[in-house]
């Protein structure tokens, strides 16, 4: 056998254990971000994902979930501001949209929706937003916040807004509806 | 943040000035009939690409009426052999907080937003775009381009400079190559200094005050030196501001000692009032509080019995939330108020406050205006929730 095909062997069998996609079906929870959420089926966890749990059925280009925990008082990326003591829920939500405006990889961007709701039984806020990718794909997005300090939790569904949004959105409700902090704040 | 865009824009300087050893093209208004070579018509059809890419990011800044007034102040610039020779001198407006103009070969000038609103008169958005112009008419990008060792370099190198500025910087690189270079490094400092000395020829045809191009690069500079930050664009670098600086007194003093001219106050005034509310906003967005603060005074300044300048400098407090901020913000709400009674974000500004002080009785006041000065509110479920948490709460007001 020649040594390249040894290589390619022994990679393929080191990689088969690395697979960065976890399938996740019912409660899912995480002690690190302190919640606790419901997945349907088909859905997988991407591993590596830090500052929060990515989850996706058709791959992270088309549609995500992702669930964050952020310190209130770590400054936003873009915006390069943090969420100050006090502030309220609308006013998390004008900065967080704020820091979307400011994201270069976000281009044409719309703010379609920004309204109070629900969040793990708390009162947070809502935001739809579009806009297109580098690359001119068109995406959708919806964010449910809870600033809650000293964090600020957010649950994330984007996807390509033709056809994989409305696919994965009755899914996405359902582990939004879901959501629950495991320990209360202090 | 200073010293990383100084390091990575020395280097963009450097990697541009190390192929700009060609010989000089002559002038677009020099030649009897101009028609650009064949390199040349390719570099114009890659600069419409571009302009059509950047033309759809969603960057342009959408006001008639000022682009409007821009294009005719160019108008007013363009030498007639040009204007004969078919090449077409347009202004674009880009929405971009950063100081920055650059000129495409084809004649195409885009402007941002950020350095339009720092300016005092015509004359200085005069001396702006005869500078620009003059990299149009002097063929610079062409010559430049033709000649540069690696291209993919200055994009890259862009790219790095422009990373701490987010959606604002993104712009270098959504220009493309030739907008990079037109836009990030400017060309060698000899086409720059040719640059200078046509651009105050072309102002004072024009009729315009010379002097106002020397104040307009003295003014960048100490904007940039109070904030103590470098930009990723040409007009936002020091030793680029500087070179103008010396090269246009140098040219005053020596050639145009006695000249004067029209500056042009009120109408420029008249037309960038709108703009300088909107770039606020802009630098708001990425937490340039101290250049937002200075645009909405200087709104307040032309219109101190509007209510719009009030207004968005209380927004700027109460986003800010720095110690004092929530008392001005209501003071900024209340001078509002007194300018439009009828003003409703004013009071919702108000209602927030005076929310997170406790002060209940004010907060319900002031929401409850709010609502019935703007039923249809998009935000106005916000407002009830707060409505109804003040009502379940025990009355408390101060």
């Amino acid at each position: 056998m020649k040594k390249s095909s040894i290589t390619a062997i022994i990679c393929l069998l080191l990689f088969a254990g690395c697979d960065p996609w976890v399938p996740v079906e019912g409660e899912f929870k995480s002690a690190g971000h302190n919640f606790t959420v419901e997945f349907p089926q088909h859905w997988k966890r991407y591993n590596p994902e830090k500052g929060g749990v990515v989850f996706t059925v058709d791959g992270l280009a088309l549609q995500f979930i992702r669930i964050s925990r952020t310190p209130a008082e770590k400054a936003l990326p873009h915006a390069k501001r943090n969420f100050g003591k006090g502030m309220l829920q609308e006013e998390a939500a004008e900065l967080i949209i704020q820091d979307l405006r400011a994201n270069p990889e976000m281009m044409n961007q719309r703010i379609v929706e920004n309204t109070p709701d629900q969040l793990g039984g708390h009162n947070g806020f809502k935001i739809v937003y579009t806009y297109r990718t580098k690359g001119g794909l068109k995406k959708k997005g919806v964010i449910y916040g809870l600033l809650m300090q000293p964090w600020c939790y957010r649950l994330t569904y984007e996807a390509a807004e033709r056809h994989y949004f409305a696919k994965e959105l009755p899914a996405f409700a359902r582990v939004k509806d879901s959501f629950r902090l495991l320990k209360a704040p202090y | 943040m200073v010293t990383y865009c100084r390091i990575n824009i020395s280097i963009l300087v450097a990697i541009l000035l190390f192929g700009c050893a060609t010989a000089d093209l002559p002038p677009i208004d020099e030649q009897k009939s101009f028609k650009p070579l064949a390199d040349e018509e390719r570099i114009w059809k890659r600069a419409r690409e571009e302009q059509a890419r950047l033309d759809r990011s969603g960057h342009l800044y959408k006001n008639p009426e000022l682009s409007d007034y821009a294009n005719r102040v160019a108008a007013k610039l363009v030498p007639g052999q040009v204007r004969s020779q078919g090449v077409a001198i347009e202004i674009r407006i880009l929405k971009n907080p950063l100081l920055n103009a650059f000129a495409y070969p084809n004649g195409v000038i885009y402007v941002h937003t950020g350095i339009l609103v720092k300016m005092e008169n015509e004359a200085q958005l005069a001396a702006l775009l005869g500078h620009e112009m003059s990299h149009t008419i002097h063929r610079h990008a062409f010559e430049s381009y033709r000649n540069a060792k690696n291209t993919s370099a200055v994009l890259v190198a862009a790219q790095i400079a422009a990373a701490p500025f987010g959606t604002y910087g993104l712009l270098a690189y959504t220009v493309g190559a030739l907008g990079a270079t037109a836009a990030v490094s400017g060309y060698s400092q000899g086409r720059e200094s040719e640059a200078d000395g046509t651009g105050l020829e072309l102002m004072m045809a024009a009729g315009y005050d010379p002097r106002e191009a020397l104040r307009l690069f003295q003014h960048l500079k100490t904007e940039l030196e109070e904030q103590n930050v470098e930009e990723p664009f040409f007009f936002g670098t020091h030793p680029r501001l500087q070179e103008r600086i010396e090269n246009i007194r140098r040219l005053l003093d020596t050639k145009y000692p006695d000249a004067r001219g029209f500056a042009g106050t009120a109408a420029f005034n008249r037309h960038i009032s709108e703009l300088l509310l909107d770039n606020a906003e802009a630098d708001i967005a990425v937490g340039r509080f101290t250049s937002a603060r200075k645009c909405i005074e200087k709104y307040i300044g032309l219109h101190p019995s509007r209510p719009e300048g009030h207004y968005r400098l209380g927004e700027l407090y109460r986003q800010r939330g720095e110690a004092g901020d929530a008392d001005r913000a209501l003071s900024a709400y209340a001078a509002a108020v007194r300018c439009d009674p009828g003003h409703p974000a004013a009071y919702k500004g108000i209602g927030l406050i005076c929310y997170k002080q406790h002060r209940r009785k004010q907060a319900r006041e002031a929401f409850a205006t709010y609502l019935q000065l703007h039923p249809g509110a998009g935000d106005a479920a916000y407002i009830k929730r707060y409505l109804e948490e003040l009502d379940t709460k025990t009355e408390g007001s101060r």
